[in-house]
This record gives structure tokens, C-alpha cells and sequence, in this order.
């Protein structure tokens, strides 16, 4: 059953539907799953109080955990549509990456510059200074640190170009030639705690394809946060342009390219297209 | 801070609203409540870590139920591995029947592999289905010592067994 289908919720049981939300557990669409759900909560409402007693012990039990219980192979999502990058400041997350990774940049000797590292699961740009060799084990509980983050409203622009003025950087940022049919549909920029953002994507009118590019800049003096790209296990393939290096990232499908402008400046391009698409891509990034 | 408190609002506004769907869909797939909850409480812990990415994502609904999905799917994950470390315990011991070995009167083996404490916790989890909370309420320690102490039994399995 696809998510845009009607399921006959007269004709189910409750369970059912619990079967269904089952079936549901490896599909990536909770569209489905939410209507489904929203069925079964008709038919068996909520207690009174039962979401406030279980608040009562989130705060006092689970959210003094250094990290969530079963995160360690955690896949994040967001909409799939804007799935694979990740950003943190959360020390835990760092440490969970500190194991199995390969450095295989050299950034010389200074604390803050970022390496490209990787497993078969994930990729980062993360400071070296949060990854630390080993994750140390402690009795003490901290509570997550980015429940202090900040967000801001988005900022819409009717172009690329001014999206990427809005976050003030210069560079081979811009390119002369995308794929057949791709149009601007958003472009986007946050100013957050620590760091701003930008989401510009482009999709072919009445398809569901999308490139997106998402260029993020930390703040001057602010200590920056782990970027976290997942990927699948097929080979990163490392490309250099006039002294920059381009790391092309697969992830079931979803082809993506990450850079390092600066040493604050993270840059992305992904989409379902071609590896090879996006490498032409880059390279027009040159003719402008 | 203020900052903080609206980051809180946020979330515990979120909660609030989702709390009850989340945990329909849990108990679905795990078929305990304890469990359930467990779930739900470790979905919002990474609704919590990762709290500007859920506001900006524009379907918070959405983005809880996939992450929903992430944390039942790394318990089973979890589970599976606990299960095997266990199974490959018990029958460290070769009195033990490989076709009954859940049954076997643990408590009586592995003064060698694990204090017969570690055991029980171990039990507890993976035979019992105890969700972490209420392991750690049956021993009276927080529920991070209660994750540590199992990861340190995982890791004592692992350099004892192998694998």
C-alpha cells in the first residue's frame, strides 16, 4: 500500500492496524504510518494525564543521559527529500564517530581545521579537537547540549547567488550548468546559534528530482559543530579543483559532493542524479 | 536562559502532541508497553540533541515517526546482539542443553565470565524484555549506570568469548 492510497479504516480491526503500522517499521514514508496512527489514537485515546506523567520521566530519567539509549547506529532523518546532512554539537555524537575513522587529509597543525573522515556508514568534516580516540567512559550525566541551541526563521531569496551574498561567501560557489529541466524552487537561509545555513534547491517541474545545495558558514569565534553526511558503503571518490578538495559521497541512491570553502565554511551539493552530473556540476562552478 | 526555556517549551509542546501516536505505534511493534515508552523517550532524546534540525525540518510529525522508526529498528539491533552474547555464554558452560539454554538455572553458572549480578542484569534485558528504566528502578542506579553497566558486560562478553 502507498502512502497516497486509502486503507479502509471501517473495515480494520485494531489489530490490524497494528499489523499494518508493523509492516510499516522498513518503510522510509511515515505518511502512511501518520494516518494509520491517527486511526488507531480514535480508537484508543489517550489517557488523561498519560503524556504529562511520561514528560515527568523524560526530564528526570532519560534526559540526563549523556546520549540517547540506542543511537549508536542511529540513522537521523529529516525528509527524505533533504536527508544526509546532519549537524551537531552534541560531544556525544562526535564521540560516536571517533571509532574506525580514517583521517586522510592532513590540515597541518591547527586545532580547528576540519579533516575528512569516514566510515563505511558516515562521513565528517569534524574538528579534530571533538574526536577524541577512544569515547570515555563516565558515571557522570550531562544533559544533551544542543536542547541549548537556537533557531532562527528562514530567509527566502529569489536566487542562488543572493543566497549565497546573504551568507557572505566568495569563492567557486555558483555554477554555469545544472542537469536539463531543473528549475529554482526555494532558496533559503538560516542564521542560527554558531551558525548560518543555506537550502537552495532546484527541481524539474511536476517531478519529484530535486538538486539541492546546502553552503553552511559558522560564525566567526563560534566553536562550529560536527558535520555529519551519511553515506552508504560505495568508495568515496576524492577530486581536486584549483587546490580544492570535492568528496563525492553516495547514499542508496542519493549522490551528494561536500567541501571545505574555508576552514568555517562547509559546502554540499546532492540530489538522485549521476555522480558524473555532479562532478560537471563542480567543474562549471569554474566557468562563472 | 530564555533560549532555553523556549527550546524547552518547544519540545515539551511537541511531546505533549505526539507522545500518545508515538507510543501506539511502538507498542505495535514491540508488543510492550515499558518497552514502548522506552522508545518513545529515546526518540525524543534525539528530537532533543537534535532539536534545530526537527524545527526546521516544517513536518515534525513526520520527522519523529522515522526516528521512531530508527530507534525500534537499532532496539531490535541491540537486542539481537545482547541475545547472542548471552546465548554464547550460557553455553560457555557445556552442561548446559543447547535446546534449553534459556531455561538453564543461570545463576548457578559463569563465576567466570560475569559476577552473577552482571548475569541477572543480563537476564533481565534480554530474556525478560526489561526496558532499561525499569532495570535500573530493580537496581537502584541511574539509568546511565544501568547503560554502562551493560556495555561493560557486552565488552567482558566479547574479550571472554570473541566476536
Amino acid at each position: 500500500m502507498k502512502a497516497n492510497e486509502t486503507f479502509d479504516d471501517a473495515a480494520m480491526s485494531d489489530k490490524d492496524l497494528e499489523e499494518l503500522l508493523r509492516l510499516e517499521l522498513d518503510r522510509e514514508d511515515p505518511a502512511l504510518t501518520l494516518r494509520v496512527l491517527e486511526s488507531l489514537s480514535r480508537r484508543q485515546p489517550e489517557k488523561s494525564g498519560e503524556a504529562e506523567a511520561a514528560w515527568q520521566r523524560f526530564e528526570t530519567r532519560y534526559l540526563p543521559l549523556e546520549a540517547p539509549l540506542y543511537s549508536g547506529e542511529a540513522e537521523y532523518p529529516v525528509k527524505k527529500r533533504k536527508r544526509i546532512w546532519l549537524r551537531t554539537v552534541s560531544l556525544a555524537a562526535a564521540l560516536a564517530l571517533a571509532v574506525g575513522l580514517l583521517a586522510v587529509q592532513a590540515g597541518g597543525s591547527d586545532p580547528v581545521t576540519r579533516f575528512a573522515r569516514w566510515t563505511t556508514e558516515r562521513f565528517t568534516f569534524g574538528q579534530t579537537d571533538l574526536l577524541p580516540v577512544e569515547e570515555k567512559e563516565s558515571e557522570t550525566a550531562n544533559p544533551p547540549q544542543n536542547l541549548l541551541s537556537e533557531s532562527s526563521e528562514p530567509i527566502s531569496y529569489d536566487s542562488l547567488e543572493d543566497a549565497v551574498e546573504e551568507l557572505g561567501l566568495e569563492g567557486h560557489l555558483i555554477p554555469a550548468w545544472l542537469p536539463e529541466g531543473y528549475a529554482l524552487e526555494s532558496a533559503e537561509v538560516r542564521h542560527m546559534a554558531g551558525f548560518s545555513a543555506m537550502y537552495v534547491y532546484y527541481t524539474i517541474p511536476g517531478e519529484e528530482s530535486f538538486i539541492r545545495f546546502r553552503y553552511c558558514r559558522d560564525h566567526p569565534g563560534s566553536s562550529g559543530g560536527v558535520s555529519i553526511h551519511e553515506k552508504d558503503d560505495t568508495p568515496v571518490e576524492v577530486y581536486e579543483r584549483d587546490g580544492t578538495l570535492y568528496y563525492f559521497l553516495s547514499n542508496e541512491g542519493f549522490e551528494s559532493v561536500t567541501w571545505m570553502l574555508d576552514d568555517i565554511t562547509e559546502c554540499s551539493i546532492g540530489g538522485e542524479l549521476p555522480r558524473e552530473d555532479l562532478r560537471k556540476i563542480v567543474d562549471s562552478m569554474y566557468d562563472m | 536562559m530564555q533560549t532555553e526555556e523556549k527550546q524547552r517549551e518547544l519540545l515539551k509542546k511537541l511531546y505533549l502532541e505526539y507522545y500518545h501516536r508515538l507510543f501506539l505505534y511502538a507498542r505495535s511493534v514491540l508488543q510492550d508497553p515499558s518497552l514502548a515508552e522506552e522508545a518513545v523517550q529515546d526518540a525524543f532524546c534525539i528530537a532533543c540533541v537534535k532539536q534545530e534540525q526537527l524545527t526546521a525540518c516544517g513536518n515534525p510529525a513526520g520527522w519523529l515517526v522515522q526516528t521512531l522508526k530508527n530507534v525500534l529498528r537499532n532496539m531490535e539491533r541491540s537486542h539481537s546482539s545482547l541475545y547472542s552474547f548471552m546465548r554464547a555464554a550460557v553455553l560457555y558452560d557445556d552442561t548446559v542443553l543447547k535446546e534449553s539454554w534459556e531455561d538453564a538455572n543461570v545463576d548457578l553458572l559463569y563465576g567466570d565470565l560475569l559476577p552473577e549480578e552482571d548475569f541477572r542484569l543480563l537476564k533481565r534485558i534480554v530474556l525478560e524484555r526489561y526496558s532499561y528504566l525499569e532495570a535500573a528502578e530493580e537496581l537502584g542506579i541511574s539509568l546511565e549506570a544501568c547503560r554502562k553497566r551493560v556495555q561493560r558486560i557486552k565488552q567482558r562478553l566479547r574479550e571472554k568469548l570473541g566476536g
